[in-house]
């Protein structure tokens, strides 16, 4: 699968201003990729991420699956391209207090639709991510790290060809950073795109592609310096 | 290991579960929805029912009773309060002449008010089955039979023995039939041939037993306790009311309508007043549910918006919204339903009571139908002051949301 980001821009009003949080930015992501999207804070770069999961909507410019743009999609076709083609992994803690580890997880296989044994699949995925052992557990009882491993293992429940993640390492140590950019590594060698949004330097490391994002406008770096 | 499908429903359960309080404090509000909708439903049906009753069971147009005693009439028909007076049976050849009367039955009053005499304190109504036009169609429900002389027929709050027997001074009397429960003086009555009436009223009066003044002065015989008349077609009660009062002295007058009638405009007054507070009642529940719902659905918006970013549809996040919302109501209904009628059925003759005005709980068809129209107005509630916030989360950017739930 190819995502196309061509020549996308969000214009928000401020006041009686325009503000650009994304400016004409392009992008192609294929298979295998595992890309990095850095900048400060107010950057533009969860704004990015966010048009791309088709969570909101470019003020100009498109995004293209495998030549087909998003944009023109149905709210049932979105739904159906968020459920099984993308897995996104929000910022902060996104499960859902009520339901165990497992059930957290193997919930995307049944809103999709999908019939079968989710939980062998969902469980399949926890003991990828290291966390099988926690699985009758509620969220409340996680620490960060085992929280985002939740969410990287619910994001791969229905086998979707892109993974993307707005700032999957904020709020973690370092030897916990180290683990989930590992983790998102191995699934982009695994044959699927990964695009993560952070400020941490810590994803270069494991990143096959970086850019940087100022202003709403993104530029690919051969090598980071400093943010 | 579980592997029960996640559906909508079950992920409403699993979210209703886990936040206790709010639902139930959600519940709560049905419950007093629906508690306020069904007792005040069956209420007023009760108060209709009693009127109806009483209106059916009065039969004749007009009571004629010795004078002053319209009131203790009406106690015997309203409340069956044990009374005992007689007047001159000529009287009833007198009225019968009179313009306007179209057909006549004269009844004989005893009531046995100790306990030494009697099984049971009642009042006891001697009716004349030659002529007899008030007891009989309803009599004839439970009785086809023409009453024989030690037959009684028995209002349902009278308790007989268990071998369905009665014994009035010293006289015992089979039960033949037992009347349906009415919520008036019937409910405390004893029917039976004014024949035999009559004589156990001498057989009392002989042995002096419990009887008054009324009974010994009384030439039984020659003795009627009221004269009920029914008027003929074109005229007018108080036309007859004057037209006997012209021919007939020393006499009281009850006109049937007048006695419902204070009871017809205090009971349009009070369903009024149901009919209003039920309604204020499910607005004002519909508000504050729309108002818990939206500050609810408004604390979850990032759960919302992960449930959107994992491709639930708009319709399905209305949906899950919905059953939430369903699900409560459901149950606060049924609570509510519940308790209303731990409530009132029960304590019916209490409120009855209390109110002062006949009451007769519908049968069990029109209890049903009350509880399932409860319960579709009550339920329907929950997910009708929902919609606008479900609808509304469902339609937001899920970006904007998720940045706003953080």
């Amino acid at each position: 699968m190819t995502i196309a980001v061509a020549g996308v821009t969000k214009e928000y009003k401020r006041g009686d201003r325009i503000f650009k949080a994304v400016d004409g930015v392009s992008l192609i992501m294929e298979s295998g990729d595992f890309i990095a999207v850095i900048g400060k804070s107010g950057s533009g770069k969860s704004t990015l991420l966010n048009i791309i999961a088709g969570l909101t909507v470019p003020t100009s410019g498109n995004v293209l699956v495998d030549g087909e743009s998003i944009l023109t999609y149905s709210d049932s076709a979105m739904s159906d391209y968020r459920s099984n083609s993308l897995g996104y992994i929000p910022q902060g803690q996104s499960t859902l207090a009520d339901l165990t580890v497992l059930d957290n997880v193997r919930l995307p296989f049944h809103l999709s639709g999908r019939k079968g044994d989710s939980a062998s699949r969902a469980l399949t995925l926890l003991e990828q991510v290291g966390i099988a052992d926690l699985k009758g557990n509620y969220p409340k009882h996680l620490s960060g790290g085992e929280l985002k491993r939740v969410a990287i293992a619910r994001a791969l429940i229905n086998d979707p060809d892109i993974l993307i993640a707005d700032e999957p390492t904020s709020d973690l140590d370092k030897q916990t950073t180290a683990e989930v950019l590992a983790l998102l590594q191995s699934i982009s060698k695994d044959g699927k795109a990964v695009l993560i949004v952070t400020h941490d330097l810590a994803a270069l490391e494991y990143t096959t592609r970086n850019f940087t994002m100022v202003s709403g406008v993104l530029t690919q770096q051969a090598k980071i310096q400093m943010i | 290991m579980s592997d029960k499908p996640l559906s909508i429903t079950r992920l409403s359960l699993y979210n209703l579960r886990g936040k206790a309080f709010r639902t139930g404090a959600l519940i709560a509000v049905v419950l007093v929805l629906a508690f306020a909708l069904f007792s005040g439903a069956v209420l007023s049906a009760s108060l209709q029912n009693g009127l109806n009753s009483l209106k059916e069971r009065l039969g004749a147009d007009i009571a004629v009773v010795p004078l002053g005693y319209e009131n203790s009439y009406q106690g015997i028909i309203l409340s069956g309060e044990p009374v005992r007076f007689y007047f001159d049976r000529a009287l009833e050849q007198q009225i019968s002449k009179v313009d306007g009367v179209e057909q006549l039955t004269s009844q004989f009053y005893l009531s046995t008010l100790s306990a030494d005499c009697c099984s049971v304190p009642v009042q006891i109504i001697g009716i004349d089955p030659e002529t007899d036009f008030v007891t009989k169609p309803w009599i004839s429900e439970v009785y086809r039979e023409e009453l024989k002389d030690r037959q009684a027929i028995v209002g349902a709050d009278i308790a007989a023995g268990k071998d369905n027997k009665l014994t009035f001074y010293n006289h015992e009397f089979s039960v033949a039939a037992r009347l349906e429960k009415t919520s008036t003086g019937m409910d405390n009555s004893v029917f039976v041939n004014i024949r035999a009436v009559k004589a156990l009223a001498e057989s009392a009066k002989k042995q002096g037993l419990g009887t008054n003044a009324s009974v010994q002065e009384a030439d039984l015989e020659n003795s009627i306790s009221s004269v009920l008349i029914k008027t003929e077609r074109g005229y007018d009660t108080d036309q007859v009311v004057t037209n006997i009062r012209r021919e007939v002295d020393g006499i009281s007058m009850v006109k049937s309508k007048s006695i419902f009638s204070g009871f017809s405009e205090n009971l349009g007054i009070i369903k009024a007043f149901i009919g209003i507070y039920s309604a204020a009642l499910w607005i004002l529940a519909l508000l504050i549910l729309a108002i818990l719902f939206s500050a609810i659905i408004s604390s979850r918006k990032k759960e919302f918006s992960v449930l959107r970013i994992m491709g639930t549809t708009r319709v399905k996040l209305v949906r899950a919204v919905l059953t939430e919302a369903m699900l409560v109501s459901i149950v606060g209904s049924l609570a509510g339903v519940s308790l209303a009628a731990v409530v009132i059925f029960p304590f019916s003759a209490y409120i009855g009571e209390q109110l002062g005005l006949p009451f007769l709980l519908p049968d069990i068809g029109g209890i049903f139908v009350y509880m399932i129209s409860t319960l579709v107005l009550s339920s329907a509630s929950g997910p009708l002051s929902a919609i606008y916030a479900a609808v509304k989360i469902s339609r937001a950017e899920t970006y904007i949301t998720l940045r706003e739930g953080e």
